[in-house]
C-alpha cells in the first residue's frame, strides 16, 4: 500500500504526482514554511493525516514555499499555511488556516460536497457515504449536516428514491420539471436516512417532499414549484442567480 | 389519533384560517384515505407568496399530514379564485 501522504522535493516529482493521481482523489496541497510558527503544529497534524482512514480519498502532498517558489508562484500563494485542493487537473477549492483543527474538520465537508454535486454521474455510486449510520449525532451535529446538505449544490431537492427510480410520483414529478428547464441538481434520498427524513421536516418548516432547495433557500414542495414555474416561465432562471 | 377525512380537513381549514371564503377538499386516494387535495380561498393570503400561504395550511393541519401519505395544497385570495372558475 502506498503512503497518502508525500513530501514534494522538486518540480519534476509534483508534476508527475499530480498526474499520476487516481481519478477520483482530491488533492490536497500543503504549502508550508519552515520560519513560520504556525506551521508547526499544522505540519504536525498534516503529516498523520496519511495514515488516517477517514481521509483515504484523499492526497496530502506537502510543499515548501520556500523552496519550490515556482510551484508557490504558480498557485499564487501570499502566506502560509495555506491549502489548495485539486482534483482532476482541476483546483477546486483554497483555504487559509492556521488551526489544524479546522483544516481537519474541512475535509468530511468538501469530500461531501463534491459527492453531491457531481449528481449527473452515475447515481448510487459513493452514495451510501452520505448517510450517516451513527446513533450518536446529536442534534446539533444533524442541523450542521442537514445545513450543508441543503447548501451542496446550488439547486438541491430532496426526494424519495433517486432522479431515475423515484419512489413516489411527486418526487418523479419535480426530477421532470428540473429536467425540462435543464437545470443541474444535486439530490437526496431521504428514504435512506431516517434523521435527514425527520430533521429536514423540522429544518425547512416542512411536512412532505421532495423538497427543493436553491442556494440554500428553501423553495417549496411541488404545488409550489409547479405553481411558480406557471406563474413566471424565468422562475428558475432568476432563483438560481 | 383519528382517520383523516375530507371532513375533518375541512373542519379546520374552516376554523383555522382567518377571513376564508371556501375550502374544498378532495380524497385523491382512490379509498385508502392516504391521499389529499385542499383548496383554500381566503383574502388573508393576500401579499403573501405560495410558500407563506402553504405554511399557514400546513401548521393548521400539521398532525394531519404526518398521517397521510400524499398531500397537496394551493391557496388562493378570492380575486385569484374568481379568475379561475370564470
Amino acid at each position: 500500500m502506498t503512503s497518502n501522504i508525500l513530501e514534494i522535493t522538486d518540480e519534476e516529482q509534483f508534476i508527475e504526482v499530480t498526474t499520476n493521481c487516481r481519478d477520483n482523489k482530491i488533492i490536497s496541497l500543503y504549502f508550508y514554511s519552515n520560519e513560520a510558527k504556525a506551521c508547526q503544529s499544522m505540519s504536525t497534524v498534516y503529516c498523520a493525516l496519511g495514515e488516517d482512514p477517514r481521509f483515504g480519498n484523499y492526497l496530502f502532498l506537502s510543499i515548501d514555499a520556500n523552496k519550490l517558489t515556482s510551484i508557490a508562484k504558480n498557485f499564487e500563494i501570499e502566506s502560509v499555511p495555506f491549502f489548495v485542493f485539486v482534483k482532476n487537473d482541476e483546483m477546486i477549492y483554497e483555504l487559509s488556516t492556521t488551526s489544524p483543527k479546522e483544516f481537519v474538520d474541512f475535509l468530511p465537508k468538501l469530500e461531501l460536497e463534491l459527492k453531491v454535486v457531481m449528481e449527473s454521474m452515475p447515481e448510487r455510486e459513493n452514495y451510501d457515504e452520505l448517510i450517516d449510520e451513527s446513533d450518536e449525532e446529536t442534534e446539533e451535529e444533524l442541523n450542521e449536516r442537514l445545513k450543508m446538505l441543503t447548501n451542496a449544490a446550488p439547486v438541491m431537492v430532496f426526494l424519495k428514491g433517486t432522479p431515475s427510480d423515484p419512489k413516489c410520483g411527486f418526487s418523479r414529478q419535480i426530477i421532470g420539471i428540473l429536467r425540462e428547464n435543464n437545470l443541474r441538481f444535486g439530490y437526496f434520498d431521504i428514504l435512506k436516512d431516517k434523521s435527514v427524513r425527520d430533521g429536514l421536516k423540522a429544518f425547512s418548516d416542512w411536512p412532505t417532499f421532495p423538497q427543493l432547495y436553491i442556494n440554500g433557500e428553501f423553495q417549496g414542495g411541488l404545488d409550489i414549484i409547479k405553481e411558480n414555474v406557471e406563474k413566471d416561465p424565468g422562475y428558475f432562471i432568476k432563483s438560481t442567480k | 389519533m383519528s382517520v383523516v377525512t375530507v371532513e375533518l380537513l375541512k373542519e379546520k381549514l374552516n376554523n383555522g384560517i382567518p377571513e376564508v371564503y371556501n375550502v374544498i377538499a378532495i380524497d385523491t386516494s382512490a379509498g385508502c384515505g392516504q391521499s389529499f387535495e385542499v383548496v383554500v380561498i381566503s383574502n388573508t393570503f393576500q401579499g403573501k407568496n405560495n410558500l407563506a400561504r402553504s405554511r399557514m395550511v400546513n401548521k393548521i393541519l400539521c398532525d394531519e399530514i404526518a398521517q397521510i401519505h400524499a398531500f397537496g395544497c394551493k391557496c388562493y385570495t378570492e380575486a385569484e379564485w374568481s379568475k379561475i372558475v370564470l
